[in-house]
């Protein structure tokens, strides 16, 4: 088993260097240019940059050679940094690329971590259900309640939500994290949080319950036609317990490796949701660095999703492995 | 019915048959589920010497393409200690006969349609409110009742399953749940029937059952399923069945899945069971070797419909329905070594869907006459176990 997780440890080494590669050469390729924009924002300012300056300039940043001899050193520079533990100093905010990343990471983690375990609680009943009946009214009205979830868009849908709870009804905050006109301590904070966090949640919950029930649903109902179901059945077990203890552990098995798969999900933050409510969380931020060209934020935040992910599939092989007798690692 | 004999459905036809397939569904559907007093699925037995009468059965699937009359007006029944073998080729409704005992019918496509399936359980004496008695003791009252498992309503068949008939499943390579070792799985039938059951009591109830199907439970007990071979998994799947000491066993085509060498063994397992246990088997197989080793009676179906019934000998030794005596003629001997070549039986069996009115196996028949595109055959009995369903037989009744 150690010898299992050593193994595909190196394996992950191997990835995440080749991630690291591809990533910063699409990077520097990018058509976005933080020391033209930075100039630009000068001269409008009514103050001239030297050429001499502006060539001082893109040296420092280390963006003066855009050959592909100059990207491999900027990539090695890079990379010799990251041995050193450095993941580099953000373009825009002038701070360590890791405490950019921590400060904005919590709130998108927990906003992802409650929706998550929302739309797992309200997905899987409701995909046993629709399973457990297949084609009763019950099935459709879920299965159409669903798919509408699944279809709409997050910027139109959180949007609406926005417009009606918040703007035309008034319970709640509208955008933000806190009530800035506020000063609350300790359990009136918490609350305060959770109320500006309440619809950004309910938006994500209900466009993401879709995709997991309708998994719930088709992995129950295969599981509820095989032969050891029957055997269950055969014995006088009552529905319930068929349901609920040979059928669900089985469903099981494929739901909680795709929970393992959601572990880079959880940190990557919602870009268009944090937008539309204006949240300062790491969707928000890593967009905004995308659009502005900090090259060490984009490949911090890039690597980070990157490690998770390869984390996350040796995770899902792992639990895999807990919950499926059948499977043995080695 | 009379419907010209074409291969396609028109649009308008698949949606007058998806429409009454729904009315017909949601009607038994609703039986199945409806909420009933004992009374009412109690009955009586037409033989005391049976433990289970199958009286004119229905069992339908509405599919798309229409009614599949799967079993059509079946009868049969099962003495007490007797092997009662079911023969018949694959899809002429054997299997879905013993499933509509079990009540193991996936619905709401498959619906118990008509006919009742009587059943003399040993059951717990209930009091008004439907609870068992306890009679002071460790145990329960006991009574014997007659349940007509077709009129019962689904939530009840626990009362039936598991400890009145167990069954033994065509498939032991899928029949086991792969996420608990075998002895959970075994230990569940000890609890589910044994009010008051312990761990331990489970556990030596198992170990004993194992031990019985000759298999070292100290091997197996903590073991997974895919841990174990098709033939041990049947092993297993047999001593589930023992374990809570049920009346019937119901072994649909116990040995198909397996080997040769396998199926003398499993085959070997059964005839010492049949022996050690109390009650009855009912033995679904399409291999006449089978049923001639095991069978006390002999069941041949046709098509949804039973076509002769019989004892053993009288089955073996003087068949009289043409498709029967073409089963005997097209099963493979040793002494056939001639380079003759293997009998069959020609033609197909009809369309599912679209049963003809006459004799089912007119197409195919040799000894077919004029009389043979009337009426489909009714029942004639040739001697006092002896029934066979054929117009060759028709003036024959009264002999018997």
């Amino acid at each position: 088993m150690v010898k299992y997780i050593a193994k595909r440890l190196a394996y992950a080494l191997l990835i995440l260097l080749g991630v690291s590669m591809i990533i910063y050469f699409l990077i520097r390729l990018m058509p976005v240019d933080f020391i033209q924009d930075k100039i630009n924002a000068i001269n409008q300012g009514g103050a001239t940059v030297s050429e001499e300056t502006v060539n001082a300039m893109y040296e420092m940043y280390g963006l003066g050679d855009n050959s592909f001899l100059g990207i491999l050193k900027g990539y090695f520079n890079w990379l010799s940094a990251l041995a050193r533990f450095d993941l580099g100093t953000s373009f825009v905010y002038g701070l360590p690329v890791a405490d950019v990343i921590f400060e904005h990471m919590g709130i998108s983690f927990a906003i992802a971590l409650i929706a998550t375990i929302f739309e797992f609680m309200i997905a899987i009943p409701l995909g046993i259900t629709a399973a457990t009946h297949q084609y009763s009214l019950r099935d459709y009205v879920v299965t159409i309640l669903v798919m509408i979830g699944i279809s709409l868009p997050s910027f139109f849908f959180g949007q609406m939500l926005k417009d009606v709870l918040a703007l035309k009804l008034g319970w709640f905050p509208a955008s933000g994290l806190i009530d800035a006109t506020a000063s609350y301590t300790g359990i009136e904070l918490l609350l305060d949080y959770a109320r500006h966090m309440f619809i950004p949640i309910l938006t994500i919950v209900i466009l993401s319950i879709g995709a997991r029930m309708r998994m719930t649903r088709t992995n129950m109902l295969e599981v509820m036609n095989s032969d050891y179901i029957r055997t269950a059945r055969a014995k006088g077990l009552k529905e319930s317990a068929v349901i609920n203890k040979h059928a669900f552990r089985n469903t099981l098995i494929p739901l909680v490796t795709s929970l393992a798969g959601l572990l880079p999900s959880l940190f990557s933050g919602a870009i268009i949701t944090e937008q539309v409510f204006d949240l300062p969380g790491i969707g928000n931020i890593a967009l905004d660095a995308m659009n502005r060209g900090d090259i060490p934020f984009i490949m911090g935040y890039n690597m980070f999703l990157a490690l998770l992910s390869v984390l996350g599939v040796l995770l899902a092989d792992l639990m895999y492995g807990l919950v499926d007798p059948r499977v043995k690692l080695e | 019915m009379a419907k010209e004999n074409k291969n396609y459905l028109s649009g308008k036809e698949i949606r007058a048959i998806a429409k009454a397939n729904a009315k017909e569904m949601k009607r038994l559907e609703a039986y199945k589920n409806r909420k009933a007093e004992e009374h009412e699925f109690l009955s009586q037995m037409k033989s005391s010497e049976n433990i289970l009468e199958i009286e004119d059965l229905h069992t339908f699937f509405y599919t798309e393409q229409g009614v599949v009359k799967a079993v059509n007006g079946v009868s049969y029944d099962v003495p007490k200690n007797a092997v009662v073998g079911v023969v018949g080729e694959s899809g002429c409704g054997k299997s879905v006969t013993s499933m509509s005992v079990m009540r193991l019918i996936q619905g709401p496509t498959g619906q118990i349609v008509d006919g009742s399936i009587r059943f003399k359980a040993y059951d717990y004496k209930r009091d008004e409110k439907g609870n068992p008695i306890p009679n002071g003791a460790d145990g329960y009252e006991m009574e014997e009742k007659v349940y007509d498992i077709a009129k019962m309503p689904i939530h009840e068949i626990h009362r039936i399953r598991g400890k009145q008939i167990a069954m033994i499943f065509q498939e032991p390579m899928t029949s086991l749940n792969p996420v608990f070792t075998i002895g959970e799985q075994l230990d569940e039938v000890t609890f589910i029937h044994t009010p008051g059951a312990t761990k331990e009591m489970a556990k030596a109830k198992s170990e004993e059952m194992l031990r019985l199907v000759g298999i070292i439970p100290e091997n197996v007990y903590g073991a997974f399923p895919h841990e174990l071979s098709g033939g041990m998994r049947q092993r297993v799947m047999i001593a589930m069945a023992l374990a809570a000491e049920p009346r019937l066993i119901i072994a649909d085509e116990p040995t198909t899945a397996l080997d040769v060498t396998i199926q003398a063994q499993i085959l070997d397992l059964l005839q010492d069971i049949k022996n050690k246990i109390d009650g009855s088997i009912l033995l679904i197989t399409h291999d006449l070797g089978v049923i001639a080793e095991m069978a006390d009676y002999v069941v041949v179906m046709y098509a949804g419909k039973v076509i002769e019934k019989g004892t053993v000998y009288e089955i073996f030794q003087d068949p009289k329905h043409p498709y029967t005596i073409g089963l005997q003629k097209s099963k493979p001997t040793m002494s056939l070594d001639d380079g003759t070549e293997l009998y069959n039986i020609p033609g197909n069996v009809p369309n599912p869907i679209n049963m003809p009115d006459h004799c089912y196996f007119k197409e195919r028949c040799a000894k077919c006459t004029l009389k043979c595109s009337g009426d489909y055959p009714g029942m004639v009995q040739v001697s006092p176990t002896h029934f066979v369903a054929c117009h060759l037989y028709d003036g024959v009744e009264d002999n018997g």
